[in-house]
């Protein structure tokens, strides 16, 4: 069993008074990647917002690379590699293309030395090399992308910490079908490259498509937790654990 | 001809003041959505800064750098003590502590240095009025111009061609977003109050060289002044700040130079009557959006 790059132990965390995510348990090895299903409000959000560090742990732990990051504020996170892409792409539209990749490249992080300005250079020209829709644009406003080009920014931000464990919070969200294959090939390439990943969706077999592991959550608690090779059909997948979608509105 | 060329070159000087005052504000609304009523009070406690530091016997160019990074050490005491403790949660408290600042203030520069006017260092050179072609001009003016060209500058390179300038754009439209890219929320306050803090010093230094004296009461003129000119310029916008500034310092001048003399009392009351005007036409202001440079 080689060290996991990530491991968080019995998270809860909420807002104001009502934990939203529940003791939850997640363990990844390096270059392994997990799929967190679930349908809305079920805290899939919560939680990779909460493992980058942008909300509190009410309790629980969680080590990085073995070092115990429980209480590290996200600045120190995104420097010792964690990387999230967030829900809605959050592109800073008064920022160009390229200075919203810019901002993507964290000075320094610990362990290693910082990032050096060819590195960054290097990172940038990576990144127009994946998605030279972006090198064409990169002068212009961020707000001024597609809906597609904007995700393909927001990952590619992601990317210039060059980090070792990238979270993708709904990547397809809005996105029309092939345009969301195109950035699940993205996500594909990123995973033979070796990067370990969390992706967020509702309910996908893209991502299932994608990833070794796969997590459901359900009302802020893991439901399930197993190798994709051993989930149950897409069926019972779909009735059992995540609801499906008109019943749970019904419901909630 | 003579007369327009005037009223520019005056327009251009007393829109170079207000733009660098306007800049001041903004920076601080941008990442904290303050609006600091106590700018210009801070700003003439700088001034004050400048009145001691010559009259226990310094020369010019000792007192400059020194009331810089008073101006400096002020603006980032006040940033740190008083406006981060109390949080960017509503933005109503943070004015109504700013206005409780300036208060507190004006009333202890009254109590350290009494009610009367201060004679504020000024060297004679500065006071040379340049004639050219029946145009009028003095060196004060000019410093004041050149000054404000050379902060603009600096402050664009900052802003557009810096990580630390990325950082705190980024900061002022998604601070929450910024912290994913290692960016820290306190960091950026504390720059802007620094880059505040020299552009109220260099301020303080140019604003009381032309008008001559100080008093504790000077501050509330150079905080309208900047308001309006943000105001105009459309808050939050580094490019709107100077177009605004640019503007109230050319419309100024205008109705200082075109305005019939037994009128010449309402200038300032007019000068609010054309911002009035100038926000019924575009709300928004004619600047841009948050820091926004890139457009
Ligand atoms: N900022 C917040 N303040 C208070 N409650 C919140 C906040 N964000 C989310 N919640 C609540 O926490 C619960 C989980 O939300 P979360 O966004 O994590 O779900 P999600 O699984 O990501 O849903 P979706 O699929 O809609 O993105 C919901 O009940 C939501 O109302
Ligand atoms: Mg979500």
């Amino acid at each position: 069993m080689p060290e996991p790059l990530l491991s968080v132990h019995g998270l809860v965390t909420g807002y104001g008074p009502n934990a939203v995510v529940e003791q939850v348990d997640l363990s990844l090895c390096p270059g392994e990647s997990v799929a967190l299903l679930g349908v809305n409000g079920a805290g899939k959000t919560t939680l990779v917002s909460t493992i980058a560090g942008l909300n509190p742990l009410w309790s629980g732990s969680m080590t990085f690379r073995g070092d115990t990051v429980t209480k590290a504020g996200p600045e120190a996170r995104a420097t010792m590699g964690i990387s999230l892409c967030p829900e809605g792409r959050q592109i800073f539209t008064s920022l160009t293309v390229e200075e919203n990749l810019l901002i993507g490249a964290t000075p320094s992080r610990r362990r290693r030395p910082a990032a050096t300005a060819a590195q960054v250079q290097e990172r940038l020209a990576r990144s127009y090399e994946r998605f030279p829709i972006l090198k064409e644009r990169r002068h212009g406003g961020g707000g001024q992308l597609s809906g597609g080009e904007q995700q393909m920014l927001a990952i590619a931000r992601a990317l210039m910490s060059a980090p070792e464990l990238l979270m993708v919070d709904e990547p397809s969200m809005g996105l029309a079908p092939a345009v969301a294959s195109t950035v699940y090939g993205l996500l594909r390439e990123l995973k033979r490259e070796g990067l370990a990943m969390i992706v967020v969706e509702e309910s996908s077999n893209r991502a299932l498509g994608l990833v070794d592991q796969c997590i459901v959550l359900r009302g802020g608690r893991s439901v399930l937790s197993a190798p994709v090779g051993e989930l149950p059909d897409h069926a019972t997948l779909l009735e059992v654990y995540l609801g499906s979608s008109t019943s749970e509105e019904v419901t909630s | 001809m003579t007369g327009f060329l005037q009223v520019f070159l005056d327009g251009l000087s007393l829109g170079s003041s207000y733009s660098l005052l306007a800049l001041g504000l903004t920076m601080v609304f941008g990442v904290l959505g303050l609006v600091n009523f106590a700018f210009g009070d801070m700003i003439v406690w700088t001034a004050f800064l400048a009145v001691e530091l010559t009259s226990i016997g310094l020369p010019l160019p000792a007192v400059i750098p020194l009331t810089l990074v008073g101006s400096v050490a002020l603006s980032m005491f006040v940033g740190e003590v008083v406006f981060r403790r109390v949080g960017t949660q509503n933005p109503l408290s943070l004015l109504l502590v700013s206005f409780g600042l300036s208060l507190v203030l004006v009333a202890l520069a009254v109590q350290v240095f009494g009610e009367l006017a201060l004679m504020f260092p000024s060297p004679t050179a500065l006071n040379t009025v340049l004639q050219v072609d029946g145009l009028q001009i003095s060196m004060l003016s000019l410093v004041n111009v050149a000054v404000a060209a050379v902060i603009l500058a600096a402050l664009f390179v900052l802003l557009n061609r810096s990580r630390l300038g990325l950082a705190l754009r980024a900061t002022a439209e998604n601070a929450r977003t910024a912290r994913l890219m290692a960016v820290r929320p306190k960091s950026m306050v504390r720059l802007s109050f620094a880059i505040t803090g020299v552009i109220g010093g260099v301020i303080a230094l140019l604003w009381f060289m032309k008008v001559g004296t100080v008093t504790p009461r000077s501050g509330l003129d150079i905080t309208l002044k900047a308001f309006i000119a943000l105001v105009i310029g459309g808050l939050g916008s580094a490019r709107g700040a100077v177009a605004g500034g640019f503007a109230l310092g050319f419309a100024e001048a205008a109705l200082a130079s075109w305005l019939p003399v037994d009128l010449r009392g309402l200038q300032q009351a007019l000068a609010f009557v054309v911002v009035v005007i100038l926000l019924v036409l575009r709300p928004q202001g004619i600047g841009g959006r948050l820091l926004d440079v890139s457009r």
